[in-house]
């Protein structure tokens, strides 16, 4: 019975170990053939092998992997930081993952020189999760022949250079693709994924790239859409099956460049046609939709349900925003969440024109942001028809003293009953 | 499954009793297969875990489905809380937790609370205690391992 028990409990611990083990560099992983005779082995079995940081020689890797004897490997990840490795030891230690039939593959190479992958890299079945990370300034990625990832779900490329022929020899061969992410990549001109049947979500973020040019996009089949956008032009041409979207937009100057930021935006709101659900940020308002209110511009109609807004309360946001509720006609949920200075976009403290905000701040009365919050609020229950839920999230740098509610007494409450509104402040 | 019941009741090996909404409950895939297959009633016995964790899952579990699905900024808030969830718990409570996860089949709680031991156990010594494993070789042999991979073993 003891025997039995602790048998049970050696098993336990063994399956923690493993599990633990996926998650450190393999030098600690290595370390734990000390433990003690029972455990000696363990970390050579364990299915996810994770090289990371300055440490692996490149001997060190050839030695880790022929010690390596889990029948297959089910996570793969290899982050190396020396800028030079010859091509002959890259291509083993890929091939090396390709051959363990490894599901979920992760490369992150920072090399000063450049590399193309072995074929075989392009030909894995058995990869349902690929996250590459290069440096877009040395190096294409150039695919030298047909791609034929089968299994392949989710692709996440970062800091890749991109051409237009290498994005569709990728796309045209993972017909399961489910996910495809791009984070500062060099982007092609142009992005087509109307034969990707099976994706439907696509993550863009080229808030720092400094080198490319336009780009469009051709999304028919997508649901979920997240853009992290900065001055450079990016055009959606067709999302028509799109239902969530998420728009954040990093400006660094604040100049006449806008108007060109605002066309691209409203475009983009243009396709917008069919999404229930619309994430948006504090530039989208303050530096974007407010212009366009003021200056008469008009924006289309929108079907959105649920709205979830990151925003400051100043008084610049508040016309955007009035036209983007008057234009949300079937609006239910309001989700607010307010930034502080510190969340914002750097580069724009030093903006010409000083907010609301900073003329209080000048002035020492901070208390103005609850001044600006309530009459918020007021405005959005005063118009709100179909609104059953808002939730205001009062935490953070400017919301630290509980002043919400003895601005509150000051606003007759028949209004807010009226309106048949819920309104719930949830304290943090 | 029947869809009227919308709570359910989870039992600790030590017989303290939980009534917790099914859609928090049903994060747990075992749960969700002990559900499925009709094997028990509006009450579910959960052998190897104890009161004090299941209270600790439960919270977990709770975080996770109210907050799903409200985009972005709240994937930032919920990854502080997990931070917040894990950063005070001993030793003993984490391996506890593992077990549990690992039991209960919540892939994301399993995640977090290896990473959390990951993150805080960097040294054999400290291994051999979260483990409880007792060191059995002569300092000779350690000192062959260490020669054999002397790249990791090599501060």
């Amino acid at each position: 019975m003891a025997d039995k028990r602790g048998r049970r409990r050696h098993k336990q611990k063994h399956d923690i170990l493993h599990q633990i083990l996926s998650f450190v560099p393999i030098t600690y992983a290595i370390r734990t053939s000390v433990l003690s005779k029972r455990w000696r082995h363990v970390w050579c079995k364990n299915p996810s092998l994770y090289i990371e940081g300055l440490k692996p020689t490149d001997q060190g890797i050839n030695e880790t992997l022929t010690y390596f004897t889990a029948p297959k490997i089910m996570s793969f990840h290899l982050s190396i930081r020396r800028r030079y490795h010859p091509t002959t030891q890259l291509d083993r230690w890929i091939e090396f993952a390709i051959s363990q039939n490894v599901q979920k593959l992760s490369l992150n190479l920072l090399l000063s020189h450049t590399y193309r992958f072995p074929e075989l890299f392009y030909l894995c079945s058995s990869i349902k999760q690929l996250s590459l990370e290069m440096e877009y300034y040395v190096h294409n990625l150039i695919p030298t022949c047909t791609v034929s990832w089968q299994s392949l779900r989710n692709l996440s490329l970062r800091r890749c250079r991109l051409k237009d022929e290498s994005i569709e020899k990728i796309l045209s061969g993972c017909p399961n693709l489910v996910s495809l992410a791009l984070y500062y990549c060099h982007l092609p001109q142009r992005i087509d994924l109307s034969k990707s049947l099976s994706l439907t979500r696509l993550d863009i973020n080229r808030s720092d790239c400094y080198h490319d040019g336009p780009t469009e996009i051709v999304a028919p089949h997508i649901h979920y859409l997240r853009l992290k956008i900065s001055e450079k032009l990016l055009t959606l041409e067709d999302v028509s099956s799109l239902i969530e979207a998420n728009l954040d937009i990093r400006i660094y100057t604040y100049s006449s460049k806008d108007d060109f930021l605002q066309s691209m935006v409203l475009n983009m709101l243009e396709k917008f046609q069919n999404v229930e659900k619309l994430f948006v940020g504090v530039t989208f308002f303050r530096y974007i939709l407010s212009h366009a209110a003021l200056s008469g511009v008009h924006f289309r109609v929108l079907k959105v349900k649920t709205l979830i807004i990151k925003m400051e309360f100043v008084r610049s946001v508040i016309p955007g925003l009035a036209r983007l509720l008057q234009n949300s006609p079937e609006l239910v949920n309001l989700i607010v969440h307010p930034v502080d200075k510190n969340n914002l976009d750097f580069g724009l403290h030093f903006c010409s024109v000083p907010s609301s905000r900073d003329m209080y701040s000048i002035l020492h009365c901070k208390d103005s942001t609850w001044k600006i919050l309530a009459s918020f609020m007021e405005l959005v229950l005063r118009n709100a028809k179909t609104l059953e839920t808002m939730v205001v999230w009062s935490g953070g740098f400017h919301f630290k003293k509980n002043g919400l509610f003895q601005h509150f007494r000051t606003t007759p409450m028949s209004q807010l009953c009226s309106n048949e509104a819920i309104a719930e402040y949830l304290h943090q | 499954m029947s869809k009227s019941e919308k709570k359910i009741v989870l039992k600790s090996l030590d017989n303290e009793a939980f009534e917790v909404e099914k859609a928090v409950a049903l994060q747990s895939q075992t749960i969700w297969v002990m559900c499925e297959d009709k094997c028990v009633g509006n009450e579910i016995p959960l052998e190897n875990v104890t009161g004090q964790i299941l209270a600790k899952v439960i919270d977990y579990c709770k975080k996770h489905a109210v907050v799903d699905g409200d985009g972005d900024e709240s994937s930032e808030e919920l990854k502080n809380w997990d931070t917040e969830f894990t950063k005070n718990m001993d030793q003993s409570t984490l391996f506890n937790m593992i077990l549990a996860a690992n039991y209960l089949n919540i892939k994301s709680l399993l995640n977090l609370t290896c990473q959390a031991v990951a993150d805080k156990t960097k040294t054999i010594d400290e291994f051999h205690t979260f483990l409880n494993i007792e060191n059995n070789f002569t300092p000779e042999e350690e000192a062959q391992i260490c020669q054999e991979n002397l790249w990791a073993f090599d501060d």
